[in-house]
């Protein structure tokens, strides 16, 4: 069963696959303050709370991508590097990394609350 | 006489639509400590008659030479009528950057173009719009390849003193660590790359054709440099691959250069033009503007600015440059000459400053008292080790309005012998030569 | 229209070299250049007609009314085109020998001496490419000047979030933290500004008047609060136009400062460069400047290196034949026509914004320096039309948009700066055009999404060019 999305306060969601794994990628909010999302570079490899990913350029924006998880980037997610439309397209449905080996986390909260959040 | 367009009714007028008496009123925030009294202690306005007359004076103080035999960075080529005449139109002159590109696909497509050729001439494949002019772009080149573990620069002594200042500067404002390279028989000696430990370095600098007009072994130096992950970064003079190995062919992924010998006067040193070219691999990190081709609305085929997320005014302290305005204009001129000169055209002036400069070489060199400084082989520069000192032939060049070689020391000189010299002036360069050994 | 590439045709060629006159020699195989160079195959006709056309497609301020904030597109005199052409300016080598170029040396020293008076400060150069190289160079010397004094603290430059975007590049190329502090009213927030300085602090950049176009009357306080926590002032010059002959960035307290001489000093902007990025400083900076600099001695212009040099920005002097231009500029308007051209561009400027101000909304309703900005928000939350949508509109009648989406303090900005080149007749006209727009929107029959509507290329696809970037012609 899909694990639901819970979601950090600088709008990156995470996805558990299992206790120190998990698929993190960025919320709908965040994909529309970017506009339509041209390179993603993720060079990062093992991280902490807070460090850069990466960063995701659209054509009038670059913003950091900031890790809600500590643990070692195993995976980038291929398809949006070949085609970054994909993150606007279903931003909530399309991973940008795995991150695996996972010893700790930001505050994450459910959708209900993070979208509570956004509107004030 | 200012421009100011208005007249005294106008302006009247204009101050009675905003509400005040007096422009002074407009400065109310201005601290009345830091409000001039009194004018400027500059001269009055002239009038345009007088202005033209002043600056032609000054023009009329400097020496325009017969001939030279001078380089070392800066280069008198023929530039055709046609660079000087189309580069003045006004559209060019007087446009801003092409930021809104429906208003500007000439200057956007003359920029492409730009790219294309300065591509093409190095065989690589994305370049800028251009860059302030070769040492920055050597600069920037740099900063490219820094990366985290590596912040040590490698820089030959074979690349020009000025663009190694340069170099310093910028590494002491990224505080990166610039170790240079002596040179053996003035070149850069391969085995030192491939006996040293390379770890920590980001890239190897190397110009070629070099300071001293020496043809590198950059196919070496760049296969000994990607074996220890470390960028070699060639140096190159565009005119010169219209004879010698290009950048690409050689294995090198970052070309960067002075295009000032691509049809720009020597203008005592500017307005030049850096251009910066790159293997696909660098395409997003490469600084400064860049044109790319996509479609309007409509499907028809157009140029915009592109990639701008790289830039300053997106990135802020996260651009890898602050370059905003950059030498557009200048590469434009270049693109004009490139097409005028063309495929043969840039050939043969290659040719030719080979020809000459080895023809001068070959004559200095049966004088008594002089020699050449080094063995290697060379494009249009070269050392000469003379018994005379340089002061004295180059105050005898000066006699016959003739700009003697650039000066390295007491008895050392840089010869530079482009295709703007003629044979009969390199014969006169010698008998002046061998007149002054006597 | 085509390529220059589509349009070459085997063996066409423009002749130019002389004929030949010594032999080839041997060159060694393996240096020679295998590939094809593929530069054009044009003839010169072809050539002409090739560029003559593009420049068609091209909008200068010789073509119409250039509003663009913080540009200062103000009209470029021909007789510095005159100026700058003079073979005796355009033919001599920077490695020429001093006594053989004492005209292009009294040129730099004139526009030193000039540029100091202006500025209020003691030295000037011309060595930094443009602006933004200014402030690279700027920041190198403060960097150095701290360095000296053994002080290596200090890794930390405040910028005001109205900066321009190369203030906050350039602290970074030069290895310090950039902190950014909020404004107030448009203006330096006193109490956010002493919250971040201490001794850790190198300096502050600031443009006053700043990117708003609004002065800042604390000026005094706040250079003197970086001071007295050992910071230097750096003034970004970009906004000079308003103040000259009205007061000095030297007497506001900086230490040391950059000119763009393509903005306040007329030079043309040749589509995006050259420019020149003056650099002057206060006396105690001296000795950190690029080399060489220029002196005059027992009557005569020699080349003089400084002791503590941060070394080289370019690799001469800088780009000299555009401060000629510079030169020519500062020499025609002299010390009144200066003052005059300031205070008509703030007279213009407040004219416009009067004008604009019942149907658009500007961003701080205060009388403003020689540029104003306006908030479209309205625009966009109303009618669902964006300032990029205005702007383009804007180009079918013939006037360049003003500056967009900048300072980034501002929601859907447009920023105008007339400049003092314009007539009034221009400027009723140009609100004319505004006041138009506004109906438009308000009316809502035209898409503005599709703007412009009259050009022969349209709205782009910005998007594709980015995502799949193809930045040469693939022959």
């Amino acid at each position: 069963m899909k694990k639901d999305l819970v979601f950090s306060e600088t709008h990156e969601w995470v996805q558990w696959l299992s206790e120190t794994e998990a698929l993190v990628g960025i919320s709908n909010y965040a994909a529309e303050q970017l506009g339509d999302i041209v390179y993603v570079d993720i060079d990062a490899e093992d991280v902490e709370v807070k460090d850069v990913l990466g960063e995701i350029e659209s054509v009038k924006a670059v913003s950091n991508f900031y890790s809600p998880l500590t643990g070692d980037v195993v995976e980038v997610n291929q398809d949006i590097v070949d085609n970054p439309a994909l993150i606007n397209e279903d931003s909530e449905n399309t991973w940008i990394c795995k991150i695996a080996n996972i010893t700790d986390q930001v505050a994450l909260l459910s959708k209900e609350d993070y979208e509570a959040l956004e509107k004030e | 006489m200012s421009y100011v367009v208005t007249s005294d009714e106008e302006r009247r007028e204009m101050l009675r639509e905003i509400g005040v008496s007096s422009i002074r009123e407009l400065y109310k925030d201005v601290p009345k400590e830091v409000f001039l009294n009194s004018p400027l202690d500059i001269e009055a306005g002239k009038s345009e008659f007088e202005v033209v007359k002043d600056l032609r004076a000054k023009a009329g103080a400097n020496t325009i030479f017969d001939a030279t035999f001078r380089g070392a960075g800066s280069y008198r080529h023929f530039i055709p009528e046609v660079v000087k005449h189309l580069s003045a139109i006004s559209g060019f002159v007087t446009s801003y950057t092409p930021y809104q590109a429906e208003l500007a696909q000439g200057n956007l497509q003359s920029i492409f173009e730009y790219q294309t050729e300065i591509c093409d001439l190095n065989d690589l494949d994305v370049s800028n719009a251009s860059i302030y002019d070769g040492a920055s772009a050597a600069c920037e080149a740099m900063v490219m390849c820094l990366a985290r573990n590596k912040d040590t620069v490698l820089v030959s002594k074979g690349v020009h003193p000025h663009y190694r200042a340069a170099i310093q500067a910028y590494a002491f404002g990224r505080d990166v660590d610039v170790k240079e390279i002596d040179l053996v028989d003035g070149l850069t000696p391969v085995d030192f790359l491939s006996e040293q430990d390379l770890s920590g370095v980001s890239s190897v600098i190397v110009q070629s054709p070099n300071f001293y007009g020496l043809i590198e072994d950059v196919e070496t130096i760049a296969k000994l440099s990607a074996k220890k992950d470390a960028e070699c970064i060639q140096i190159v003079n565009p005119i010169s691959l219209g004879l010698l190995k290009t950048p690409g062919e050689m294995g090198v992924e970052l070309a960067c250069g002075e295009a000032q010998p691509l049809g720009l006067d020597q203008g005592f040193g500017g307005p030049y033009l850096g251009f910066i070219v790159s293997s696909k691999k660098y395409l997003r990190k490469i600084p400064g503007r860049i044109v790319g081709q996509t479609t309007d609305m409509n499907g028809k085929p157009s140029f915009v600015l592109t990639l701008q997320a790289r830039e300053q005014h997106i990135r802020r302290e996260k651009a890898t440059s602050s370059i905003c305005s950059n030498e557009a204009h200048s590469a434009l001129r270049c693109a004009i000459y490139m097409g005028a000169m063309g495929q043969a055209g840039i050939q043969e002036v290659a040719r030719r400053c080979f020809n000459n400069a080895h023809y001068a070489m070959q004559r200095i060199v049966e004088l008594p008292g002089f020699s050449r400084k080094y063995n290697g082989e060379f494009f249009h520069e070269f050392v000469i080790r003379t018994e005379i000192d340089v002061d004295t032939i180059n105050k005898l060049l000066k006699q016959n309005n003739i700009e003697g070689p650039f000066k390295l020391n007491d008895n050392e000189m840089l010869v530079c012998v482009t295709e703007a010299v003629s044979k009969k002036e390199i014969d006169a360069f010698i008998t002046i030569l061998e007149k002054g050994a006597k | 229209m085509s390529l220059i590439f589509e349009k070459s045709i085997s063996k066409h060629r423009c002749t130019i070299l002389p004929k030949q006159d010594i032999e080839d020699f041997q060159v060694d195989a393996s240096l020679l250049r295998k590939s094809e160079v593929k530069l054009p195959e044009i003839a010169e006709v072809d050539l002409v007609r090739h560029y003559t056309n593009l420049s068609k497609k091209t909008f200068g301020v010789d073509n119409g009314f250039y509003p663009l904030g913080s540009c200062t597109m103000k009209y470029n005199p021909k007789v510095n085109e005159t100026c700058a052409s003079f073979p005796g300016f355009t033919d001599i080598s920077p490695n020429s020998d001093a006594e053989d170029v004492q005209g292009a040396l009294a040129v730099i020293y004139e526009s030193d001496v000039a540029l100091s008076e202006i500025t209020g400060m003691d030295k000037m150069i011309f060595q930094p490419g443009a602006g933004a190289h200014g402030e690279f160079t700027g920041l190198l010397m403060i960097k150095k000047y701290h360095h000296e004094r053994k002080d290596f603290k200090r890794d930390k430059v405040i910028v005001p979030d109205s900066a321009h975007g190369t203030n906050p590049a350039s602290a970074a190329m030069t290895g310090f933290k950039v902190i950014t502090i909020k404004s107030k009213n448009g203006i330096i927030d006193l109490d956010a500004l002493d919250k971040v300085l201490d001794d850790t602090v190198a300096g502050l950049m600031l443009t006053n008047p700043n990117t708003l176009g609004l002065y800042d009357p604390g000026i005094l306080e706040i250079t003197k609060k970086v001071h007295d926590c050992g910071g230097l002032c750096y003034y970004d010059g970009a906004n000079l136009n308003p103040i000259m002959g009205i007061c000095k960035p030297g007497d506001m307290g900086f230490d040391c400062i950059h000119l763009n001489l393509h903005k306040t000093f007329s030079t043309p902007h040749g589509g995006g460069g050259p420019g020149v990025g003056a650099y002057g400083c206060k006396d105690f900076l001296v000795d950190y400047l690029p080399n060489p600099i220029v002196v005059k001695e027992k009557g005569a212009y020699h080349f003089k290196n400084v002791s503590h040099s941060v070394g080289k920005v370019t690799a001469f002097y800088g780009n000299f034949l555009i401060l000629v231009r510079a030169l020519s500029y500062i020499k025609h308007l002299g010390s009144t026509g200066l003052k005059e051209a300031s205070e008509s561009a703030v007279l213009n400027a407040n004219y416009m914004m009067k004008k604009l101000k019942e149907t658009y909304r500007v961003a701080f309703d205060t009388f403003c320096m020689h540029e104003f900005v306006l908030d479209l928000t309205s625009f966009k939350d109303e009618y669902g039309v964006k300032a990029i949508d205005v702007c383009k509109r804007i180009i079918d009648f013939e006037m360049h948009p003003p500056t967009m989406y900048f300072p980034l303090i501002v929601n859907e900005a447009l920023m105008f700066e007339p400049t003092e080149t314009e007539g009034k007749h221009t400027i009723d006209w140009a609100v004319d055009v505004m006041l138009q727009i506004a109906e438009e929107v308000k009316k809502g029959e035209l898409d503005f999404s599709k703007t412009p509507f009259t050009t022969e290329i349209r709205r782009l696809n910005e998007v594709e060019a980015a995502r799949n970037p193809i930045v040469k012609y693939e022959h």
